[in-house]
């Protein structure tokens, strides 16, 4: 078949990602998305111990378990699962040898290539399974594709089988038989009961023991029982049969997985019990069995890891078979069904359903599907949970049954035969509500067009009301049967997913044009945001600098008049230096003790100022005394005179 | 005479309801659906299923004389839901950040929404930031260490005062300050938002450089 198969040395499982993540490295991506996980070296020795060892493939393993981006990037690794990984399995001490050898070699381990490297150890095929190379290879089927999506999906699941090692077709041949044998277990004591409605198990045996004659030969009777829905006691069985899930080896690999830690765990608890079925599931006592299969897959598939659909997907399932059955089966569907593609983080599935979905329902009603596009209504608006819960979101399992009744049979396509049905079933409807209205009838109401008429006046939906009765309240068969009639071409949906990948592929290049710019722009307005820092700090700067220089224009005038004074001071020092000078140069005329004067006066020039001043004083007092005592003298003289003209006759002696 | 009957009519006319696209975003279980059920319908359930894709409801509200009329969308709180989200936040005039007290992952996650809606959404996006699940604290000591409460109220003040947010603690359970936040929200809506018509990004955190002067701090625009 395709690529891969003689291509030794890639490693299959580590194109997980990147088939899925066209643009991203899958190895990052992955990181990203699970910084967490990490997955015990010694756990996945613990599950390669069951091999045995291989000489011959020495070279080989070397190159599987150090799987890396360089041999992804060289093509061959890409979905390649040789025949020696086959043989591989078998070799045991070597990939432990190397398990334990590869962090040495520097690189962090990558918990999806880690997981799946003990996937490989226990079984290459299995690990074909969780890298599901499909994606790459299905717009040019290497099975017959007919307009009969029952045949297409056989065609597609035989050429699965063919692809398959004989080890792996050995093992799941045998879990076969089991599984027939489980058949005429439940056909020898049901069969013995009596029923209110009969089981055909003639033809159900025939099914059960060569499903492909019955396809070939009895295609019409086929179609119309499984229309009719599978007996339920015999449903779980014919699904894995027809689907080729069982396998023992898986079986016990989801046995190791069960008891391992998920980093999903919490998430998945928290969902459990918030899943409308989640009561149905407990009532069997199946919620641990759902619980398990769950995180196991999510340990299986680290790149996928949790999806809240999952769980909506997995209960009908677990409802029908054991939770390990439950576990091969899901993997099954995932890889062979394409359903991985709905759950992977991108989404990539989903969107392609959706668009399939919009051509098919603008082929079958132009006029709703104009209606829509002008009410602005996205068929991801009200479609996602139809494509990833089976319609099990919102509508009850007994629907949610017979919608995997076809299915598994007829592939996840038949999907989009129930959805367009529901649509065109309603057409009237829809047209002539407007967007709230519209929307909230899509979401709820498309299913009231098969409530049996004997419910007719109660048409409002509700699960008590219904639990009550014992017939069903859906006209199930003719919505599966009108479902059916709508015609599908897997040649249509096989262009209309090459238009996708055209479309996905542009908008994701525009969406990283968009990223680039936005992180372009992003830079930029960083850099903006640091110079306009860096402005205003220079504007502040600037006004500091202007505001100073305002401040020193005020201040110069006044140092310029301080200047002045000392300038003059210095011009008062200069003189009073050359006075001293020139009184130094005159001692030689004067006494010595003036000499001395000269030399003490410059540093005692003002006592002698005051003492002359004191001086002066003195000597104007002294005046002063004087000339009183001179106008004294006068007036005594004057008396004097006075007193010798009396007293002339008594000096006598005078005359 | 014509014109007077005219003006009667117009004036018989109840104030014109305003439309307010509303999203939910936040991480998985931390109460978005639950928060709108208690809205729209008044109801809780223990046990809401997770929102696959998106889920679109709407619900009239009554602010003094106004009315709006919200169209929410709650959207998927699983990562893996995340690129859908641009489709239903692109054009909307309101959105509630949502975030569980007792998770503090939650809370990071809260912050992320608020950059990327700052990022993505219309620039004149009225957000609101609502711890949910008050009543698993109601009893609680704060601070006290076995308290259920791991985002305390001031961490998500402080984050609303930073990213220019209304903020709430609710109950969807209880109902507590449900109705609060959808009353503030319409509040800070302007009357008539049509007549102003959105520009989604087209100016979003620009700087005019023409105009030579730095706009002020104008959120965290990268
Ligand atoms: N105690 C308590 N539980 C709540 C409250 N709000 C929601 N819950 C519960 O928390 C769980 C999650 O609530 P949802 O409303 O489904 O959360 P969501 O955010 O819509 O989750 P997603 O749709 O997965 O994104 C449910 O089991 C609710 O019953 C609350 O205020 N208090
Ligand atoms: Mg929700």
């Amino acid at each position: 078949m395709d690529s891969a198969d003689n291509m030794p040395g890639g490693f299959a499982g580590s194109e997980t990602s990147s088939n899925y993540d066209q643009n991203e490295d899958p190895v990052l991506d992955n990181g990203e998305n699970n910084p967490d996980v990490s997955y015990d070296v010694s756990e996945t020795n613990s599950t390669t111990n069951k091999n045995e060892n291989d000489e011959d493939n020495e070279s080989n393993d070397e190159i599987t378990v150090i799987p890396d981006i360089e041999t992804r990037d060289s093509g061959a690794s890409d979905t390649d699962i040789p025949a020696q990984h086959h043989q591989q399995a078998e070799n045991e001490a070597k990939v432990e040898k190397n398990a334990n050898l590869e962090p040495s070699d520097g690189r962090p381990p990558v918990p999806s290539r880690q997981i799946l490297r003990n996937l490989a150890s226990v079984d290459p095929e299995i690990l074909a399974q969780a890298s599901i190379g499909a994606t790459e290879n299905t717009l040019e089927p290497e099975y017959v594709v007919t307009d009969d999506l029952l045949q297409s999906k056989l065609n597609q699941l035989n050429a699965g089988f063919n692809n398959k090692s004989s080890q792996v077709q050995t093992l799941i041949r045998s879990a076969t038989q089991n599984i027939r044998k489980t058949f005429n277990d439940i056909r020898t004591t049901v069969g013995a009961l009596e029923h209110d409605y009969q089981i055909d198990w003639e033809f159900w045996a025939n099914v059960v023991n060569d499903y492909e004659s019955v396809v070939q030969n009895n295609s019409h009777a086929l179609h119309s029982k499984i229309a009719a829905g599978i007996p339920k006691e015999v449903r779980g069985i014919v699904w894995q049969l027809v689907a080729q899930s069982k396998n023992y080896e898986l079986e016990e690999f989801y046995l190791t997985l069960k008891s391992e830690t998920s980093i999903h765990e919490k998430a998945i608890k928290r969902d459990l019990t918030r899943t409308s079925f989640y009561t149905a599931v407990d009532a069997v006592s199946k919620g641990e069995d759902l619980y398990n299969v769950i995180k196991a897959y999510s340990l299986f598939d680290p790149d996928v890891g949790y999806t809240q659909g999952m769980i909506f997907v997995a209960v009908p399932l677990i409802m029908n078979m054991t939770d390990s059955e439950c576990f091969c089966l899901l993997v099954t569907m995932m890889k062979d069904y394409r359903l991985r593609d709905l759950f992977c983080p991108d989404m990539r599935g989903l969107h392609r359903q959706l668009y399939q979905f919009d051509r098919l329902l603008e082929q079958n009603s132009p006029l709703l599907y104009n209606h829509l596009v002008k009410q602005g209504i996205k068929s991801s608006m009200y479609a996602s949970q139809w494509f990833l819960t089976f319609f099990a979101y919102k509508f009850p399992l007994e629907i949610v049954l017979r919608i995997y009744d076809i299915v598994i049979t007829h592939g996840i396509e038949a999907l989009l035969k129930f959805a367009v049905n529901l649509m065109l079933q309603n057409e009237n409807k829809l047209l002539s509500l407007k967007f709230d209205k519209l929307l909230e009838f899509l979401k709820d109401h498309l299913f009231n067009r098969y409530v049996n008429d004997e419910f007719v006046d109660e048409r409002r939906f509700s699960l008590r009301k219904r639990q009550g009765s014992s017939s069903s309240y859906y006209n199930l068969d003719s919505m599966v049967e009108d479902a059916m009639a709508i015609k599908v071409s897997m040649v249509d949906l096989a262009q209309f997913e090459r238009e996708f990948d055209a479309i996905y592929a542009s908008e994701k290049h525009r969406a990283e044009e968009i990223d680039e710019l936005r992180h372009e722009n992003g830079r930029l307005r960083h850099d903006i945001k640091a110079l306009e820092h860096q402005f205003s700090v220079l504007n502040r700067d600037h006004v500091d600098i202007v505001q100073k220089m305002v401040d020193t224009k005020v201040m110069i005038p006044e140092i310029e008049s301080e200047n002045d004074d000392l300038q003059k001071a210095i011009t008062q020092l200069r003189a009073d230096l050359e006075e001293l000078e020139a009184k130094m140069k005159a001692p030689s005329v004067s006494s010595s003790e003036s000499t001395l004067d000269a030399l003490k006066s410059p540093a005692i020039p003002q006592n002698i100022e005051e003492e002359i001043q004191r001086l002066l004083q003195v000597n104007a007092q002294e005046i002063e005394k004087c000339t009183e005592l001179e106008e004294q003298l006068e007036t005594l003289t004057v008396q004097d005179e006075e007193l010798l003209e009396k007293l002339g006759k008594k000096r006598w002696w005078q005359r | 005479m014509e014109l007077k009957s005219y003006d009667k009519y117009r004036m018989s006319f109840a104030p014109p309801t305003t439309s307010v696209k509303l999203v939910l975003l936040g991480e998985a279980a931390v109460g978005k659906s639950s928060l709108v059920l208690r809205f729209v319908s008044n109801d809780f359930q223990e046990n809401k299923e997770p929102t696959i894709g998106a889920a679109f409801l709407t619900q009239k509200c009554t602010i003094g004389e106004r009315t709006i009329k919200y169209e929410i969308w709650d959207t998927a709180g699983q990562e893996r839901f995340a690129s859908l989200a641009p489709m239903y936040y692109r054009n909307a005039q309101a959105a509630l950040v949502v975030y569980d007290i007792t998770k503090p992952a939650s809370f990071i996650k809260a912050r992320h929404w608020v950059k990327e809606l700052h990022e993505q959404a219309s620039k004149d996006i009225t957000i609101a930031l609502v711890g949910n699940k008050h009543d698993l604290v109601e009893d609680d000591n704060d601070g006290d260490d076995s308290s259920l409460r791991k985002v305390s109220i001031e961490e998500g003040q402080k984050l609303a005062d930073e990213e220019g947010l209304l903020f709430f603690e609710t109950s969807a359970k209880t109902a507590y300050n449900v109705n609060e936040v959808f009353v503030g929200i319409g509040s800070k809506i302007p009357e008539a938002p049509l007549l102003k018509p959105q520009q989604p990004q087209a100016t979003d955190g620009r700087i005019d450089l023409s105009t030579g002067t730095a706009p002020a701090a104008d959120g965290c625009a990268c």
